[in-house]
């Protein structure tokens, strides 16, 4: 059975709080134990600040959260989207409480399509069902390549394909497939105008681009589910050439990376592969890479995980694309110094309790930095518990 | 005629993997039917499947108490594996999927036995002696599931009432 390794007291700094600039984007990964809970604060534009809420297995920690980061006038916040990856209980359980806290103010339900049996789910339909009417929330269900621009950032579907969709919900199996995996830029890039004349040398480097941050959202998808992603959002081969390297930094010729993955299936041995996390962190550096900069898992641990997850096996994947190790026989340092983060950390004496929820902030300049907050699974953020994770040597 | 109130409850198998499931277990709000009643108080297996896949078929967010979500062994889900073994028309052995309902049904009228006194372990360990009503209602649940799809597409894909 694998266990989240605890966290030294040393990577992180002290407590600072978490103030967000109206122009940041915010992720918070919720440490709700054996589930899953995220939520986006998006940048505030207009006056209104707006919220992504992907998966809540705790309805009440979600909602508080939201609330403690809403500015006073109510009527100046909306929920953007909530998004239910796939209709595991463990990804559902608090989603109606979110919707009937936030009656009237969530714009759309996002919905993977696999009609599930449970009756959560069904309570779940049924609200959507009833606000639909009521207040005009609208339902929809993203499949693959969908794309989504708001306040400033763009979010891309990556999964599932139609043709998982219709195969999931045509049999009836394998919920976890049918996950909606989603991509997340900010700020959102735009295509370069500094493309090449053919009168003009080639510069001897590339034209500066805006920075920008990525996160992947894995849901609980598993090979099937990659193995599409991997075919309809293609790594291609390096091109070298300087403006093939400057526009492809733009407009994404790896699709597929990312700054920070969102460990898919809670870090099962099943919800990744060591060269998909290769893939995820590739910037044409060469290849293979080691990874996205951070990996995060939002899981139970030890006794306390009914799956026994994070599972042994993709610890040790994640370790070795961080720090390849495995051919020399040579040992790995903490998970932390890889940029491996898990929900359920602890940490280390004598300073023992809770690593907490994590929070990743994007600034407009496309610096990234992130945060733990110090909750334990059944205890709501606080925001004021807010301590900086020291970057680690990859980053 | 039983009352039939703490002593019914359906389960889904929600997550398998490791061999271990997540099995989501509500207690009905209510007796059962008077039609279901009948039909589990001495019906045939036929009339007793009838009878559930009406009621299966209906809206029931008030029939059922919020979920609770029970980790067990795929072993200790035995009974549920041999019932399905048992259906006349499906392949034999079919193994549990995710999404498979069941409906637990304790046939007395004896308010000192109640399913919720007694954990989903206890409650399979003692399947046979307690005389329990083991109904597969997986097909009945999904089409019910499809029923609530359709609603909800209906109500909530239109424009928006502003638009």
């Amino acid at each position: 059975m694998g266990a989240a390794p605890e966290l030294s007291d040393g990577r992180l700094g002290p407590i600072v709080g978490l103030n967000l600039a109206p122009d940041e984007l915010a992720i918070f990964i919720l440490n709700v134990g054996d589930g899953d809970a995220i939520v986006i604060r998006f940048p505030n534009v207009g006056g209104q600040t707006t919220f992504g809420v992907i998966d809540s297995f705790r309805g009440d920690k979600s909602v508080a959260l939201i609330q403690a980061l809403t500015p006073p006038a109510p009527a100046a916040s909306r929920i953007r989207f909530v998004c239910a990856t796939h209709p595991h209980f463990d990804h559902i359980a608090g989603l109606r409480r979110v919707l009937t806290t936030f009656d009237g103010e969530v714009e759309e339900f996002w919905d993977s399509g696999f009609r599930f049996t449970s009756t959560t789910y069904r309570g779940l339909i049924e609200e959507v069902e009833r606000q639909g009417t009521a207040s005009g929330l609208r339902l929809l269900r993203p499949t693959s390549g969908f794309e989504f621009f708001h306040a400033g950032a763009l979010l891309t579907i990556l999964s599932p394909s139609i043709a998982l969709r219709n195969r999931y919900d045509t049999y009836g199996v394998d919920l976890n497939n049918a996950s909606i995996v989603m991509k997340l830029t900010y700020p959102a890039p735009r295509p370069s105008l500094d493309y090449p004349k053919t009168d003009e040398p080639v510069p001897a480097a590339p034209p500066a681009s805006p920075r920008h941050r990525t996160v992947i959202f894995g849901g609980d998808a598993q090979t099937d589910a990659w193995g599409r992603i991997l075919d309809e959002f293609p790594h291609l081969e390096p091109d070298e050439r300087i403006w093939a390297r400057a526009i492809g930094a733009k407009n994404g010729r790896t699709p597929l990376t990312c700054d920070l993955f969102k460990v898919a299936h809670h870090c099962s041995k099943r919800g990744i592969n060591l060269e998909l996390i290769e893939r995820l962190g590739d910037r044409g550096g060469g290849f293979p890479s080691k990874g996205p900069f951070y990996l995060v898992s939002s899981c139970a641990s030890g006794a306390d995980s009914s799956y026994g997850f994070p599972h042994d096996v993709s610890q040790a994947l994640m370790r070795e694309v961080t720090d390849p190790q495995a051919q020399a026989g040579g040992v790995h340092p903490a998970d932390d110094e890889l940029g491996i983060h898990y929900t359920s950390q602890v940490m280390a004496a004598p300073g023992a309790g809770p690593a907490g929820s994590l929070a990743y902030v994007i600034g407009a300049d496309g610096g990234g930095r992130l945060y733990r907050l110090g909750d334990a699974p059944g205890a709501n953020v606080s925001l004021a518990n807010a301590r900086l994770v020291q970057p680690h040597p990859r980053n | 005629m039983m009352q039939i109130g703490s002593h019914w409850q359906r389960w889904t198998i929600d997550e398998l993997d490791e061999g271990s499931a997540r099995v989501l277990v509500a207690d009905a709000l209510q007796p059962l039917e008077s039609t279901v009643a009948e039909a589990f108080d001495g019906g045939t297996a036929e009339s007793i499947r009838s009878a559930v896949l009406t009621v299966e078929d209906a809206p029931s967010a008030d029939l059922w108490a919020e979920e609770r979500a029970v980790q067990l062994t795929v072993a200790a889900l035995e009974p549920f594996v041999k019932l399905r073994q048992a259906t006349p028309g499906l392949p034999d052995p079919r193994p549990l999927r995710e999404g498979d309902v069941f409906w637990v049904v304790l046939p007395t009228t004896d308010e000192r036995s109640s399913l919720r006194d007694l954990t989903p372990e206890q409650i399979l360990a003692s399947a046979d002696q307690l005389a329990l009503h083991l109904s597969d209602i997986t097909a009945a649940a999904r089409q019910s599931a499809k029923l609530a799809d359709d609603a909800v597409v209906r109500a909530a894909s239109d424009k928006r009432p502003e638009a």
